[in-house]
């Protein structure tokens, strides 16, 4: 970093300002504290309290910022240097950007014990340069979500729970049309994670496009070719026909779905409990994610794991916490059970299952096979770049340019020109190094 | 005042209600919107949204679930710790920057004019875009995670200042000097003779610095992230996980967190009203 | 009390009796100056630590001092780019269309609600409230209000009208975020302008009603001339927030659809916080405070109300 000579200014200023005794009481021989920054409230508490009390010398504190909050809070946090982060959760398609700034600790000393605790597309998702930065907790998977009773009444076929009963994209179209039109929902169909990269990948290259950065670093924008194109148009017209509601975002979807608002619904595991504890419950089920007729069969995968600050001053105390709560299967189920997102560590994938099977029995009787069927043949991550942060957020927002009815070919070379920009200005910043 | 003005101040005021009372509607339609969806069960908020029914606006069961929930959890502490940092923000930023107006309006010396445009261009800066680096800073001061780091960026606070200079212009200056011929000091003026005349201008200037605080999201988020002095509107945003909103508990929190003010408002309405009316009262 | 009297500076040096007369001006000078530095110094600290040094830290994050680009290459960047440019024409239109409507509705309300009414109090408290709520927060319920199938549409059906398709086309975006602005700021803005208006002697309208005087020559003639200052500080204060409108569009649209709800303030913030590029957010933030302090400096010198 430059020598900050306004910086000294300020703290010469600020010594005369402040006034003594606010600044934070120093620690005695207390517990050793570590701060942990998350994006989900609430969900370690479990893991939080069971780590605590086989370790009584290290203290958690939990920092939990909304969700759309977390990127820049990293962001400024870490890039300014804070020391008071010590295990910070960690995306891993923006793994790569947060190496190349620096922010995170090489974990290729656990290597071996990640290698013998965890599946192999959990790793991979935490690796760039051959090394590991991260340990990953969760995994992820797009189910197909149905209102069993608003199909029924229109006469729609209830599809099957398992990978041989995967339907085409074509057929649940045409499923929803007919729900929409007998009205017993009123919307056929409705995607979560609405606009988002992560849950319109697998359609896009189901349909044969590529994932949109190519290149030996995915650094080469490649956004409107003709496949870009086509998967623009009917993710439009999803919208423009009334299929799908317009205007509802992510976190107001799961309540559409659950106070019987959509016909299907193509979402994560993470929506299962509150699904399970609305009326909707015992009227609903679980079917795979559906694959474009003719095309690959393609799954979302990944999810948050969690890093070491490398700015951080007690990453002893932070390591062994993160490896609790990612490597040991009792830390792992006890971090899983508020989100019941699916583990990377194998050993704790049992006790997950038992957990789904408690929550909803029926409906996620299937649930186990169709995981190790898709994670191990039709996942795909998202691309490994530094500049994934740039592509998602152009892309996102190009997504929902189309959903509220843009124009397709303006839309998408709006969307290429602009990242053609920002990967280029990626290179210039990087060139000052 | 003459028979025929009477009546006709009658008749434009009750004229002028026909106005005030819609105005008024409009302005609390949306909080009772979110009052009457924090009454409500879980998933039903979505289930009556539209069309308009006369579900829409009657629950179909009142629950104050939302409300206990919000209420147990580390939100009741986010509230305290609000009104804790406004308080402040509010007092000890008020008198800073009467004593800056003060100096500003009723002292003349040479470079007043510069001090004087010092201040208006230090409230033309976004606090957001300076966000970044004045978090730096007050983490190298050891302010990260203290109620003095929350409340410093109220301190100076350009508009008030500003607000208050303004008013303490219009005070004679003939009334400083002869108190100063009769021995009063400085600070005596200003405290016994600017402040006491100032007391419509001195709501408004604590309004601004209220607002401030109240109002503050990505400062408390950089530089309080830790559960012991998390600010109400971060705690509220929190109901936004990335699984999906909570909203029943984030207008419970929202109801709760506008109730304050207006708590303070309703129960000070009159000295609020009487110091808004200063001397040429038209009442 | 509050009407502005300009007195003639007097002599003022008496109190520092037995002094030899012919040099009372420095002396004065010195007591002025400590008094002067006595009432400054805490706002004046406090500005340079908390505004004005970051600021000037900003401008030295904008110049990439010690690589091999231009010192001003970060200039030329946003300048060369297309959506730094239209977030400059969304806020200046938006500024266009907000203040007016926001200032004209504030000071048609602080003289309705400063006429004697019933209850005239709790109007006014009604209308302030909305201030209350967290911007983070409003603009929640308000994207809530807006969805297509929202309670609005649903009100506006009932009325017969068409469902409007508030955040969601470009063409009317921009003209939400004005609503759920004004939903906040008027009650806001009138509060400073009722004060102002309560400050105006009563003893001036009653001679003038008695002279005949109709409403609307009692606004032009007494009520306006005598909220200057209020006028100024609401016109001032008002285009300043305004110009850094940030919560409702990061919360309601996030810029879109199609860049059209893209504010200055929102544009910066992403480069800083989502795509971490703090040279461009810097030079974006110099840029828009140049901006700011060149359209205050006109407005300060257009109105009669200038100090």
């Amino acid at each position: 970093m430059r020598p900050r000579l306004l910086r000294r200014a300020a703290t010469v200023v600020a010594a005369l300002a402040v006034v003594a005794g606010c600044a934070a009481a120093p620690a005695g021989d207390a517990p050793e504290t570590i701060v942990f920054l998350n994006p989900h409230a609430g969900a370690y508490d479990d893991v939080v309290a069971e780590f605590e009390a086989r370790n009584p010398d290290i203290r958690v504190e939990q920092q939990s910022v909304p969700f759309d909050q977390m990127v820049s809070q990293t962001q400024a946090r870490l890039a300014s240097g804070d020391t008071s982060v010590d295990v910070v959760s960690v995306d891993p398609p923006r793994l790569a950007g947060m190496v190349t700034q620096g922010f995170l600790t090489d974990e290729s000393a656990s290597a071996d014990l990640l290698e013998s605790t965890s599946s192999q597309v959990g790793i991979n998702s935490v690796t760039v340069d051959d090394r590991p930065w991260a340990y990953p907790l969760w995994t992820s998977d797009a189910f197909l979500f149905y209102n069993r009773d608003a199909l029924t009444r229109a006469g729609v076929p209830i599809p099957g729970p398992s990978d041989a009963d995967r339907l085409t994209w074509d057929q649940v179209l045409d499923g929803a049309r007919t729900v929409a039109e007998a009205d017993t929902a009123r919307y056929g169909f409705g995607i979560d994670q609405v606009d988002r990269y992560y849950a319109l990948q697998p359609i896009l290259e189901s349909m044969g496009a590529g994932p949109g950065l190519e290149g030996p670093d995915s650094l080469t924008a490649a956004v409107d070719t003709p496949e870009w194109k086509r998967f623009g148009a009917w993710y439009r017209d999803l919208y423009t026909d009334g299929l799908a509601p317009r205007g509802v975002d992510p976190g107001q979807m799961a309540d559409l779905f659950a106070s019987g608002g959509l016909g299907f619904y193509l979402s994560g595991a993470s929506s299962i409990t509150k699904i399970a504890e609305s009326d909707l419950a015992g009227n609903w089920g679980i079917a795979p994610a559906p694959y474009v007729a003719g095309g690959p069969v393609v799954t979302p995968t990944d999810s948050w794991g969690v890093g070491i600050s490398a700015y951080s001053e007690k990453q002893d105390a932070a390591r062994r916490f993160a490896q609790f709560m990612t490597l040991d299967p009792e830390g792992v189920s006890a971090a899983s059970r508020t989100m019941n997102l699916p583990p990377v560590a194998t050993a704790a994938m049992p006790a997950y299952l038992d957990h789904l099977a408690e929550v909803a029995p029926a409906e996620t009787a299937g649930i186990g096979d169709l995981l190790e069927i898709d994670l191990e043949r039709h996942a795909r991550h998202r691309p490994t770049s530094v500049g994934y942060v740039q592509f998602e957020t152009t892309l996102n927002r190009a997504f929902t340019d189309l959903r509220n009815g843009g124009d397709v070919d303006s839309v998408l070379a709006t969307a290429q020109d602009t990242l053609v920009r920002q990967l280029d200005r990626q290179r210039e910043l990087a060139g000052d190094h | 005042m003459a028979e025929h003005a009477l009546r006709r101040e009658r008749r434009t005021g009750n004229l002028s209600l026909l106005i005030a009372v819609p105005v008024a509607i409009v302005s609390i339609a949306p909080l009772l919107w979110a009052l009457i969806s924090s009454l409500r069960a879980g998933d039903e908020i979505f289930a009556h949204l539209y069309p308009l029914t006369w579900r829409t606006v009657v629950p179909e069961s009142i629950t104050l679930d939302n409300y206990i929930a919000v209420l147990t959890g580390p939100f009741a502490m986010s509230l305290v710790n609000s009104v804790i940092v406004a308080f402040f923000s509010v007092t000890i930023g008020l008198f800073v920057a009467a004593m800056a107006g003060f100096a500003l309006a009723a002292l003349d010396f040479p470079g007043r004019g510069a001090v004087f445009a010092l201040m208006v261009v230090s409230f033309l800066i976004p606090f957001e875009a300076i966000a970044i680096p004045l978090s730096t800073s007050f983490r190298d001061w050891g302010l990260a995670n203290t109620y003095a780091g929350l409340i410093l960026p109220a301190i100076g606070n350009g508009l008030s200042i500003f607000l208050l200079r303004q008013f303490f212009l219009g005070i004679p200056k003939s009334l400083s000097e002869a108190a100063r011929l009769d021995g009063l000091s400085w600070f005596g003026v200003f405290w016994r003779i600017y402040l006491p005349l100032s007391k419509a201008p001195l709501v408004g200037a604590g309004l601004i610095l209220f607002v401030f605080q109240w109002q503050s999201f990505l400062w408390p988020l950089l530089i309080a992230p830790a559960p012991s002095v998390r600010v109400a509107p971060v705690a509220i945003a929190d109901f936004a996980q990335e699984a999906g909103v909570d909203y029943g508990q984030m207008f419970a929190g929202a109801i709760l967190a506008s109730a304050i003010p207006l708590i303070l408002l309703l129960l000070f309405q009159r000295q609020f009203t009487n110091s808004l009316a200063s001397s040429g009262s038209k009442e | 009390m509050a009407t502005p009297l300009r007195e003639p500076a007097p002599a003022r040096d008496r109190t520092t009796a037995g002094a030899p007369a012919p040099v009372p001006r420095r002396r004065t000078s010195r007591d002025v100056w400590t008094a002067a530095l006595f009432f400054l110094a805490p706002a004046v600290v406090a500005l340079l630590a908390l505004r004005i040094i970051p600021t000037l830290s900003a401008v030295e994050t904008s110049i990439p001092f010690g690589t091999d680009r231009a010192l001003l290459s970060n200039f030329t960047y946003i300048f060369s780019d297309p959506d730094f440019l239209g977030s400059l024409r969304v806020t200046l239109l938006f500024s266009l269309v907000v203040n007016p409507i926001q200032i004209g509705l504030a000071l048609a309300l602080a003289v309705l609600l400063t006429k004697k009414l019933p209850a005239v109090g709790l109007w006014r408290t009604l209308i302030l409230l909305p201030i209350a709520v967290p911007q983070a927060v409003s603009a929640i319920i308000w994207l809530v209000l807006m969805r297509p199938d929202g309670p609005l549409n649903g009100v506006a059906n009932a009325l017969g009208l068409p469902s409007v398709p508030w955040l969601v086309s470009p063409d009317v975006a921009l003209a939400s975020i004005v609503i759920v602005c004004s939903w906040v700021g008027v009650g806001y803005w009138m509060t400073f302008l009722v004060t102002g208006i309560r400050d105006i002697p009563t003893s001036l309208y009653e001679a003038s009603s008695i002279d005949g005087a109709n409403g609307w020559q009692q606004f032009r003639s007494i009520t306006l001339p005598g909220l200057r200052r209020p006028l100024l500080f609401v016109l001032v204060a008002d285009t300043v927030s305004n110009l850094l409108i940030f919560a409702p569009v990061r919360v309601l649209t996030q810029g879109g659809p199609q860049g059209s709800t893209n504010m200055i303030m929102y544009d910066i913030s992403e480069r800083a916080y989502t795509l971490g590029d703090t040279q461009a957010a810097s030079a974006g933030t110099l840029v828009l405070v140049v901006i700011v302090v060149a359209i205050v400096a006109v407005q300060f010198r257009l109105l009669p109300g200038k100090d």
